[in-house]
């Protein structure tokens, strides 16, 4: 190899190996392969040289540029990396510092429990429906077989208002505005805020209520338990134990109501349950004749149940809250104990209750 | 009501442990709601003891030496009770035996030898309330003289300290006497019920010649009867009856008040024992008892030594020329047995329930007596109680009871038989009971029961008055054969159901307004009056509570702001007040006024921090941040957020607005005024405005009602304009925008308002506002159509006195 090419291209290898940047690297290209380059000069020079030497010339020339080539892209892709790992580093952040998060409020308890509820029954075919929580004596209580005087009046102390008015008690009412609504098959759910002079560490002077109130042909005792037994299981798990015992509502008969097995103990009694190992949930029962006849009802034709559970006890129950006051205060840090959204939807139809119901 | 299974076990065995019992009655009806017991292993290590001698302790004036037959030889005690007597037993703990420490106390007790004032005392003698096997702590337990000496007391009183407490029922009034529990007990065990035994000894003397009675108000008073005791000593009921009183929660007083106690307790009957002395007037000698309503202004002292003052409404048992008793509720001072009583008049009654209910409620005043009575009893328990009392009187105090019964029965209550359609009550329950299995249940329970070609009949036994109809029945047949050996079944459905349009559009609220940042209240209806007024609330629409449990919850509230102000001042003051604090807050509830429905409004309360939480620098809520949320829930109920300035008092005037939708103010918003803001103790250092909405809800769910119509966007090209105009600060912004709306035509697809200046570039009395017009149709547009469109703007925009600010670029 001619000389003078032989130690331009080392001079240039040596160079591209030297170039510590891209812009340096360029400046490496420019003198080399550049129009006024060293070895493009080598190349322009081939015409000064006799005619049988060019070829030799021109391949040996052509060889040089194809390893400066060659180097200067390997080392530009080593540079590259270089300078784009040395980026990454700087642009490091410190992943563990909190996130810039969207604000996000919470949804109250009595709210999220109300959601679960409502949203078993009217999975079951229940119509949602509301009344008013300022009542008159007719609709809270004798409409619902509580004559005036009558000591299941005591079952419930009443908030008065003027004029004749009283802040219902219960859903019940409920009842009464939808028989007196619509003709059987009737399947409703009365969501509400209830009152009672009461205050407390489980009673709250105003608290929720669901009713719930099915009529049709044939409706029976076993019906409302098998209902009943799925909204548990639904709400507090498969294997949540269920009680049934007879009890006394003046608009039901028979009446009952419906414990669960404790959380903490399982039915062998404790602080929670008071010793019991039952908490109870509901009062429900068969609806009363009476209350029947009372909205123009055949009790010949059609039977019924109704049921009505306090939704502030099933919120206690299922998330652990001690003092029902806590749902009313409103402490942003007491509300930011539970998610923004219901977080885990509700388990109808249960294959247990299917085996035990036999259909 | 407190039922010693001792005594429950006197009408019907008792074999089966506390807790299987209790388990039993609550599955059957009865709920046990409480268990007393001894504690565990006490009644095991405590063994009866015979007192052989009683010295007085030589250097101690209320304390005796005992030497005591145990059992395992002969005894030295020191005993303190002053019933401490020779030949009497009662229980002895040993030397190593541990005790229940006191009451409400965990830590046992250990019994030692030891010293007691010089004298030696080997274990201690023991009264019912040391060994936690009852009330009576004031002497030693007398035991049987049969009891063994040196057995445990276990095996000598296996049932003592046991007891059962039990829910009341407002149709129950059987479930308040311990033979009404014994008929359950029967049935839940299967066992016979033995019934105390009925009817009287009787002397010579007609009642009638001693007692008269009238009944002058025979509406309140259904029955009255009397019997005629004299002769009696007065002195303590025997023991075993006052532990069965103490055990059940009543304390002895003496052997008559005892017997109508233990008569109501066994029963249910209230019963009422006068001094005869104390009634007669007049030189006949007889006794006239006048059961009539009171007259107007009349007074009676009560035995608890309170003045009564009476109405009308009450009934009362008076001798002709004085008051004795609040019928039903209490007795007098005047005509009460004393210790002197020689002759006493028994009186057992049935008066009219809710008469009894409203007198006891008036005069704040619930006895015994009163919680049977307002339940509403059965006649016919009145000669079977008022016989038990007397024989029991004749028995316990030595009276001779005078021949016969006073009754005033004017209307006797027919026997109600009651009739059961088998098929019906199977359809009922969801069953498949047979006629006798049914029979059986009823039965059980002491009915008497009777075939019929659909079923059957019953009679309910004396002191059930729930017994009315056939759904009674089925009920009973229900429990006894046991609820949860009902079949639990799904039934069909024949409805759709769901949740309705209002339903919904809480929910979307809901979850839009909580992912914006904010969070769900729930709050009280009733608020305190003194916030509505810091409101301005028109006090004539006030709906007032008439018997609050506070002055803090005694009106409904006409706005949700008196209930939410409240809540961020909690949680202000949670925060300490800091610069850091951040309220975010909603509600979805009603409002109630005197005249108007109630109605469901959302409510809103802001103030302090921004909830966004970031390390990069944080900033204060701001109008605008509430102003953009009024804007999405606009957005999500399909609603124009159109406004007019000046929500008006309690808002700041120039920070709020009324948002009115078809020409109807729909809702509020904006900054509380300062004014508000100070009187609810909102105001904080940095001024940072409280600020507040409420909107009513219905509007928005009819917003929600409608379902979205896609807009297909177009295929073609945009043309932007921007525009930076110089307008007069007395044009609010959003007439500037209303302006280049009306100007713009057809093809104006966007306007935004992305920089507002004010300062000195522009003048005092202007404000520079850049909006950016986007332009689009279902072509391509020409530049000369789209600036044809904006002249056509600017000539509006002059005609307000706004002209394109000079170096603002318009192309």
């Amino acid at each position: 190899m001619d000389l003078e090419v032989g130690s331009v291209q080392e001079e240039a290898l040596e160079q591209v190996a030297r170039a510590q940047s891209l812009p340096e690297l360029e400046q490496v290209r420019v003198a080399y392969l550049g129009r006024k380059g060293k070895l493009t000069q080598l190349l322009r020079q081939m015409g000064e040289l006799p005619p049988e030497e060019r070829p030799r010339r021109g391949a040996q020339v052509n060889e040089a540029k194809r390893r400066v080539e060659e180097a200067l892209e390997a080392r530009r892709r080593e540079l590259a990396q270089a300078e784009e790992e040395r980026r990454l580093a700087a642009e490091r952040l410190d992943v563990t510092l909190p996130g810039w998060r969207p604000a996000l409020g919470h949804r109250h308890p009595v709210s999220l429990a109300m959601d679960e509820i409502l949203r078993f029954f009217t999975g079951l075919g229940y119509e949602a429906v509301e009344g008013p929580e300022v009542e008159t004596d007719y609709y809270n209580f004798e409409a619902l077989n509580i004559p005036p005087d009558h000591p299941a009046r005591d079952m419930q102390d009443t908030f008065y208002l003027q004029g004749e008015l009283l802040l219902r008690t219960h859903t019940s009412p409920g009842q009464i505005h939808t028989m007196e609504a619509c003709r059987p098959p009737v399947r409703v759910v009365v969501p509400g805020r209830v009152y009672r002079r009461d205050a407390d560490a489980t009673h709250s002077p105003m608290f929720h209520q669901v009713e719930g109130l099915l009529v049709d042909r044939r409706v029976t005792l076993g019906d409302l338990k098998g209902t009943l037994i799925a909204f548990v299981r639904a709400i507090f798990g498969q294997d949540r134990k269920v009680r049934f015992r007879p009890s006394y509502f003046p608009f039901t008969e028979p009446s009952a109501e419906m414990d669960v097995a404790c959380w903490v103990c399982d039915g062998a009694g404790c602080r929670l349950c008071g010793g019991e190992g039952w908490i109870e949930i509901l009062g429900c029962g068969m609806v009363h004749p009476r209350v029947l006849e009372m909205v123009g009802y055949d009790p010949q034709e059609v039977s019924g149940f109704a049921f009505g559970m306090g939704v502030e006890r099933v919120a206690m129950l299922k998330y652990a809250v001690s003092d029902i006051r806590l749902f009313f205060e409103n402490d942003q840090r007491f509300l930011a104990s539970f998610p923004a959204y219901l977080v885990e939807p509700p388990q109808p139809g249960s294959p247990t209750l299917q085996e035990e119901v036999g259909a | 009501m407190k039922v010693p299974l001792e005594w429950l076990a006197a009408y019907v065995d008792v074999d089966e442990p506390l807790e299987v019992v209790a388990r039993r009655m609550t599955a059957l009806g009865p709920t046990v709601e409480a268990i007393h017991r001894p504690p565990a292993g006490v009644l095991e290590a405590v063994t009866v003891a015979l007192i052989r001698e009683v010295q007085p302790h030589p250097d101690a004036d209320r304390l005796w030496v005992c030497q005591v037959e145990t059992g395992e030889g002969v005894r030295q005690v020191v005993s303190g009770a002053p019933n401490t007597r020779a030949g009497t037993r009662v229980p002895y703990a040993a030397p190593g035996t541990r005790l229940p420490g006191p009451e409400g106390q965990e830590e046992a007790f250990l019994i030692e030898t030891r010293t007691v004032r010089g004298v030696r005392s080997e274990g201690m003698l023991c009264s019912q309330a040391e060994l936690g096997a009852g009330p009576d702590g004031d002497g030693l337990w007398i035991l049987p003289e049969e009891a063994p000496v040196g057995r445990p007391l276990a095996e000598v009183v296996p049932l003592a300290g046991q007891v059962l407490e039990f829910e009341t029922y407002a149709n129950r009034p059987d479930y308040l006497s311990i033979l009404g529990l014994a008929r359950e007990w029967s049935a839940a065990s299967g066992k016979s019920l033995r019934l105390p035994p009925a009817g009287c000894p009787e002397g010579e003397v007609p009642v009638e010649e001693r007692v008269a009675v009238s009944v002058e108000a025979p509406d309140l008073c259904l029955r009255y009867a009397a019997r005629w005791v004299e002769g009696v000593t007065i002195g303590p009921s025997p023991r075993w009856m006052q532990e069965r009183l103490l055990q059940a929660g009543m304390r002895p007083i003496n052997n008559v008040v005892d017997v109508t106690n233990y008569v109501m307790l066994e029963m249910g009957q209230p019963l009422h024992a006068f001094d005869a002395d104390r009634v007669r007037e007049g030189a006949s000698g007889k006794a006239t008892l006048v059961i009539r309503r009171a007259r107007p202004g009349e007074r009676l002292v009560t035995l608890d030594g309170v003045q009564r003052a009476l109405t009308p409404e009450m009934l009362l048992i008076a001798s002709p020329s004085k008051p004795l008793v609040v019928a039903g509720v209490m007795g007098g001072e005047e005509a009460e047995v004393h210790a002197g009583t020689r002759d006493v008049i028994l009186e057992a009654a049935t008066f009219h329930g809710p008469s009894i209910r409203r007198t006891s409620r008036q005069l704040g005043l619930r006895s015994e007596s009163s919680l049977r009575f307002e339940k509403g009893l059965d006649p016919e328990l009145v000669p079977l109680a008022l016989d038990r009392a007397a024989a029991l009187l004749a028995e316990l105090a030595g009276g001779t009871v005078a021949k016969g019964r006073i009754d005033v029965y004017p209307e006797p209550r027919p026997k109600v038989w009651v009739s059961l359609a088998t098929e019906r009550a199977n359809h009922l329950l969801g069953t498949q009971l047979s006629t006798e299995t049914m029979a059986q249940a009823l039965r059980a329970l002491d009915f008497r029961v009777e075939a019929t070609a659909e079923g059957l009949r019953a009679l309910a036994p004396v002191g059930r008055t729930d017994i009315e109809r056939e759904a009674d029945l089925v009920e009973e047949v229900a429990r006894v054969y046991g609820y949860d050996r009902i079949e639990p079944t799904l039934p069909a459905s024949r409805q759709v159901g769901g949740l309705g349009p209002v339903f919904h559009a809480r929910d979307r609220l809901r979850d839009l307004l909580v992912g914006a940042g904010l969070s769900e209240a729930i709050t009280y209806s009733f608020v305190d009056p003194q916030d509505l007024r810091h409101l301005g609330e028109p006090e004539e629409a006030w709906l007032h509570l008439e018997n609050p449990l506070s002055r803090e919850q005694s009106v409904m509230r006409t706005t949700l702001l008196a209930s939410l102000l409240p809540v961020a001042r909690l949680n202000l003051n949670r925060f300490q007040y800091s610069e850091e604090a951040s309220v975010a807050l909603f509600e979805l509830g009603r409002v109630f006024s005197r005249n108007q429905p109630e109605e469901e409004r959302l409510g809103l309360v802001l103030t302090g921090r921004h909830p966004v939480r970031s390390w990069q620098g944080r900033r204060d809520l701001h109008f605008f941040d509430l102003k953009g949320l009024m804007e999405l829930v606009a957005d999500l109920a399909g609603l124009p957020l159109t406004l007019e300035p000046d929500g008006g008092f309690p808002y700041h005037p120039g920070q709020s607005a009324r948002w009115v939708v078809e020409g109807a103010a729909i809702g509020r918003f904006g900054a509380l005024h300062p004014r508000v803001q100070a009187a609810f103790d909102l105001a904080d250092r940095w001024r940072r405005p409280v600020l507040v909405a409420e909107v009513s809800l219905a509007p928005l769910v009819a917003g929600l009602q409608r379902s979205p119509h896609a807009r297909v966007p177009s295929a073609f090209p945009s043309v932007q304009r921007d525009l930076a105009l110089l307008v007069p600060k007395a044009v609010p912004a959003g007439r500037v925008e209303a302006a280049i709306r009306e100007a713009a035509g057809p093809f104006l697809e966007s306007l935004e308002l992305f920089d507002r200046y004010v300062g000195e570039q522009v003048g005092p009395d202007q404000v520079s506002l850049a909006y950016r017009l986007s332009f689009r149709a279902g072509r391509t547009l020409t530049d000369a159509e789209v600036n044809a469109q904006v002249e056509a703007i600017l000539g509006a925009l002059g005609a307000l006195g706004i002209r394109v600010r000079s170096g603002g670029s318009s192309a």
